[in-house]
């Protein structure tokens, strides 16, 4: 085996575009931890988390053509991740906006965070997951992930302006939660 | 500026997103307001921890099985095939070089040595390479030996018959016929123009890819 992680993965990469499954597992356990994480702080709650994380490894799989080595994988995973969590979003809002009762956004944005975990980002996390989904993945995007907002709107679809309001509101709410 | 003007744009101040001349307003504004300047410190403070969140978090069970799963039977169900997507380098390779890949795929699954198909002893897969725009008579060879190639897949197949699910074989089936189809058709318009590299190529990456898929239902099977 090569000792440099980057021909390593290349390696398996390559052995996976062929169809092998052990190859596409080793890349699997190497980035699972990222493509969780993000997915987790994107849907807000771990089984849609462990479900979406899922189907980024299904769609990598598909995809895994693409992939030229240009780059790090966990590098090409990521915004395919960040696709798989919005899409997500974007189909639960469908379905979320035929049972709605109200427009108000603010009767959704009382976010009430127990406060048990002993470190902060604990506490982050579990804020985080009280937020309005919108604002939570504006957030994950920009503040988390580093995105700037002509980016996320790219990506979510909205104005730039909508995705500063969104952080703004995330920020705010956050603040409140973490009673800061 | 109000402390409210302040506070409205202090996400974009933070965030470094503001043209200098209101920069240079917020920044003497919180020099004298004590109030503002807490609110910046405490923003401050949680756009640096949102920053350094850990970059990962292990799920609380693994999900390769059910990945597995999905990548082995589910997902080809529903019509894809359970395959990584072609890489285009290898849609795009040459002739020679598809066949070569097409050997070297299948060394991993049988070994050389002449003979027909018994279950004991598969018999050996060559592919002659043949050039883009090859002679007929060269492209009929390599036909054969493709053919050849898919037949002891098949027939690998047919001995791994109890590990396929009825499902699977439907769709690998139905995979198959739209492959032949593919084939058929490149065949028609090869026989209106028998140079054409293009169509030559198309032929024999139109066989990798049955064979391609073929190999790996096979070795999906034994895992």
């Amino acid at each position: 085996m090569e000792a440099d992680p980057r021909a390593q993965e290349r390696a398996l990469v390559a052995r996976a575009q062929a169809g092998d499954l052990e190859a596409f597992e080793a890349l699997y356990r190497a980035n699972r931890g990222r493509v969780y994480a993000l997915c987790y702080r994107m849907a807000g709650e771990a089984t849609l988390a462990e479900e979406l994380a899922q189907d980024v490894f299904v769609r990598a799989w598909q995809r895994l053509g693409s992939f030229r080595g240009e780059s790090a994988f966990s590098s090409w995973l990521h915004p395919l991740t960040v696709n798989v969590a919005l899409s997500e979003r974007r189909s639960r809002r469908r379905r979320t906006s035929r049972v709605m009762t109200t427009d108000d956004p603010s009767a959704y944005e009382r976010p009430v965070v127990p406060k048990t975990g002993p470190e902060a980002s604990v506490d982050l996390d579990r804020a985080l997951s009280t937020l309005p989904a919108g604002a939570r993945a504006v957030f994950v995007l920009h503040d988390v992930e580093g995105y700037k907002h002509e980016e996320i709107a790219k990506m979510t679809g909205v104005a730039t302006g909508t995705s500063k309001a969104q952080l703004h509101r995330a920020r705010r709410l956050l603040r409140e939660a973490l009673d800061r | 500026m109000t402390c409210e003007d302040v506070l409205s744009r202090l996400d974009e101040y933070v965030d470094g997103d503001l043209a200098e001349a209101e920069f240079q307003e917020i920044e003497l504004h919180l020099a004298g307001c004590a109030h503002c300047r807490q609110q910046e410190r405490e923003l401050r403070a949680l756009v640096a921890e949102a920053a350094a969140l850990p970059r990962e978090i292990q799920p609380a069970r693994d999900l390769w099985p059910e990945v597995a799963a999905r990548l082995r039977g589910a997902e080809g169900a529903r019509g894809v095939l359970v395959r990584p997507a072609v890489p285009r380098w290898m849609r795009t390779t040459s002739l020679a070089a598809a066949a070569a890949v097409v050997i070297a795929l299948s060394a991993a699954l049988w070994t050389r040595g002449p003979g027909p198909v018994t279950p004991a002893g598969p018999r050996a897969l060559h592919v002659t390479p043949v050039a883009a725009g090859a002679a007929p008579a060269d492209l009929l060879e390599a036909e054969r030996e493709y053919a050849g190639a898919t037949a002891d897949l098949m027939a690998a197949l047919d001995r791994q018959k109890d590990a396929l699910t009825p499902e699977a074989r439907a769709t690998l089936d139905a995979n198959l016929k739209t492959i032949d189809d593919a084939l058929a058709e490149v065949r028609t318009a090869l026989r209106r123009d028998p140079g054409n590299a293009q169509l030559t190529h198309l032929l024999t990456s139109t066989h990798q890819k049955k064979i391609g898929a073929l190999q790996r239902v096979v070795r999906l099977n034994r895992t």
